[in-house]
């Protein structure tokens, strides 16, 4: 087995866990520099993560920490789960909110700029997400715990401990109120003044612990002849709502006076989710297997035309048209990232390509603008930003510097995985010129060649990789034209005759690698 | 007369916040002969991004001069075929980092997530910020956009927002 082809296995079987990884090395140029400052712009250093220690009210909580040459990063979970607030990830992103008493901060493990209220704040140096951990610099606790909650923090470095003191308990005055209505308690916990508290939401039980604070009950709580909060329970220091079987809950916050509702519904039966049935790996050359994507769907409908036709709708009879014919006329299977009208991330579909050992990747689309009477189709590939470039290019160097194989060359290969399209712009760039010709062909359109842009579903495709735009449904005659079968047929004839040239040319057993250089 | 402009220009950013720009009121028009000569792209029925000449005061501090920028964007194009790139955003929040990196939280009138659109759209959407603000401020490299506070993969499902955006002079007409 040649190390190449041992390393493309490693690649694939370890991207799911290296994946948020390579991303945060590749998407924070910024705060590589600021971890190291002799670095080149592009060259982010591993993270080394150790264990620090988390004191608190007399209790030691281990936590995750980093040292950089700005100073400490350490693990936000714990400390919030010792302090209050709720952190939550954002899904499609690597930023998570951290909402402490109704005060919503924003951080990102690419940002050095932290949106807390209405304000923005410069962070001393840039969170890390470390696998499904985030790390912060200190002076972000400081400033929100320190602010909000009257915490103060100390650093000892020498033993890797962060000392939070926290300010005077408090003892507040709360009264309890719920109301019942079909399907739905309502339960109200309203105190004299905002608590300091964390709420924890388990599957059958809500816990709310007082940070540094205490309740004192103004009056004995009743719940409601048949409320889905079975049972509640009130402690100075912790609240807890035990659920009736089968709910789910929402919490959210009032102000004036400060009130913690939980919204408890009667939840209906879960159903299972549809699975994607992998396909035979394929490692031989050529094209075998075929990744269509329908652009958006689910709550995404991408762009809207006129007489009211959705992009996502469209582009999903496309690729099944297109799918169903591509295995009639060519000795390949097709697949779909989705085969329904479901959402889907960016990343999902380009994983999926490359799970599947898919040859090529095309991403269906239907374009719109807001200006103009655009018609027609264009077609993309990708151009990288420069800090994809920078970092492609330092990854290369040590690539080339490393010699022999190695542990610290195979990481690099696995970096560069994150960045595979970039290996593959000059075919890629091929197969957009090939379906370009054929659509100004089929279409009678004036050659306006290909086009190059950042678009995220291309960029982490292990393959030649294309979007297309198949028309402009902001158009109301493409609009009428995309919505006729027939129309559609000669949308897909035209696929099908650029991938059936460009599958032909990949078999010549001539290399075309670096026949046409991508600007 | 000039440096009185200058603090009176700085006094009213003070006043009006440090990090932040509201959309209402159209921008005063800019003497022709005063200040140093900036460029707003805006998007064109072409679909690229075409110049609007503006004069902005030379003291304004790069942070400043951005927010002006962003100011000047939202406002819209006064020429009659372009087009406002940030329909539906109420205001905008900027913050310049050292090392170039310029944050703008752009925020919406109403509290949603980034519109669906084209990628047409999308890109002449992005890079009208990205460009007006990296081609006239030289201190700003590169632009990360938030969407109310937040950093998305992508705007609208196209172009990769998760990471700094460094200007794209291609979609610039010439």
């Amino acid at each position: 087995m040649s190390r190449r082809f041992r390393i493309r296995r490693a690649r694939r079987a370890l991207a799911p866990l290296l994946a948020p990884f390579l991303v945060l090395l590749v998407a924070a140029p910024a705060a590589a520099q600021e971890d190291d400052p002799g670095a080149e712009e592009g060259t982010a250093p591993l993270l080394s993560v150790g264990t620090g220690t988390l004191s608190v009210d007399g209790r030691s909580v281990p936590f995750a920490i980093s040292r950089t040459a700005i100073g400490p990063l350490v693990e936000l979970a714990p400390v919030v789960g010792s302090l209050g607030g709720q952190l939550t990830p954002i899904e499609g992103t690597t930023a998570w909110i951290l909402e402490i008493q109704g005060t919503r901060a924003v951080l990102g493990s690419n940002s050095q700029a932290v949106t807390v209220g209405e304000e923005i704040w410069s962070l001393s140096q840039t969170p890390r997400a470390v696998g499904v951990r985030v790390l912060v610099p200190v002076d972000l606790l400081q400033r929100l715990y320190g602010n909000l909650l009257g915490w103060s923090f100390e650093w000892r470095n020498d033993s890797a401990t962060l000392v939070a003191r926290r300010g005077a308990r408090r003892e507040i005055p709360l009264t309890v109120s719920a109301v019942q209505l079909q399907g739905l308690t309502t339960l109200v916990l309203e105190f004299a003044t905002p608590p300091r508290y964390n709420v924890d939401k388990q599957a059958a039980a809500v816990r709310v612990d007082l940070v540094g604070d205490a309740v004192r009950l103004t009056a004995r709580p009743e719940l409601p002849v048949g409320s889905l909060v079975s049972r509640l329970e009130v402690r100075p220091e912790r609240i807890l709502l035990q659920l009736a079987p089968n709910t789910r809950v929402d919490d959210y916050v009032l102000s004036e006076p400060f009130r913690l509702v939980f919204d408890v519904y009667a939840d209906a039966p879960a159903t299972e989710p549809e699975e994607r049935t992998p396909v035979t790996p394929r490692d031989l050359p050529g094209v075998h297997a075929i990744v269509l994507d329908p652009g958006h769907g689910g709550p995404e409908t991408g762009a809207v035309g006129a007489g009211g036709s959705q992009e996502k709708e469209l582009t999903l009879l496309l690729a099944r048209e297109l799918e169903r014919r591509l295995e009639t006329r060519l000795p390949v299977d097709a697949l779909l990232t989705r085969n329904r009208d479901e959402g889907l991330g960016l990343d999902e579909r380009s994983a999926y390509a490359n799970a599947n050992k898919a040859d090529v990747f095309v991403s269906l689309h239907l374009n719109s603008t807001r200006g103009g009477s655009a018609h027609g189709a264009e077609t993309y590939f990708l151009s990288l930003t420069a800090s994809d470039e920078a970092a492609a290019a330092a990854a290369a160097r040590e690539n080339r510097a490393g010699g022999q194989a190695s542990e610290a060359s195979a990481d690099l290969e696995l970096i560069l995985w994150d960045l595979a399209q970039s290996r593959h712009l000059s075919e890629s760039q091929r197969l957009a010129k090939l379906i370009q010709a054929e659509l100004n062909r089929s279409l009678g359109l004036r050659d306006r060649g290909v086009k190059q842009a950042p678009f995220r579903v291309l960029k982490g495709a292990a393959m030649p990789a294309v979007l297309v735009e198949l028309g402009f449904i902001n158009n109301p005659a493409d609009e009428e034209r995309l919505n006729d079968p027939e129309y559609r047929s000669r949308l897909i004839e035209a696929l099908v005759r650029a991938i059936e040239r460009f599958r032909a040319s990949q078999e010549e057993p001539i290399s075309r690698g670096g026949a046409e250089a991508a600007p | 007369m000039r440096g009185a402009t200058a603090l009176a220009t700085l006094a009213l950013a003070l006043t009006l916040g440090c990090s932040e720009e509201r959309a209402p009121a159209p921008p005063e028009p800019e003497r022709p002969t005063a200040g140093i000569s900036v460029r707003l792209y805006f998007p064109g029925p072409d679909r690229l991004l075409h110049a609007e000449q503006h004069r902005l005061d030379p003291a304004l501090q790069p942070e400043t001069r951005a927010r002006r920028l962003l100011q000047l964007l939202l406002a819209g194009p006064t020429g009659e075929d372009l087009i406002a790139p940030l329909d539906g955003i109420e205001r905008a929040r900027v913050h310049l980092l050292e090392g170039g990196v310029a944050y703008v939280d752009l925020i919406p009138a109403e509290q949603s997530g980034p519109p669906q659109m084209g990628s047409a759209d999308e890109l002449l959407t992005v890079y009208s910020v990205v460009n007006t603000l990296a081609l006239n401020v030289p201190e700003v490299k590169r632009v990360v956009l938030l969407w109310n506070g937040v950093q998305h993969v992508s705007f609208a499902g196209h172009v990769d927002t998760s990471a700094p955006l460094t200007p794209d002079p291609r979609l610039n007409a010439t």
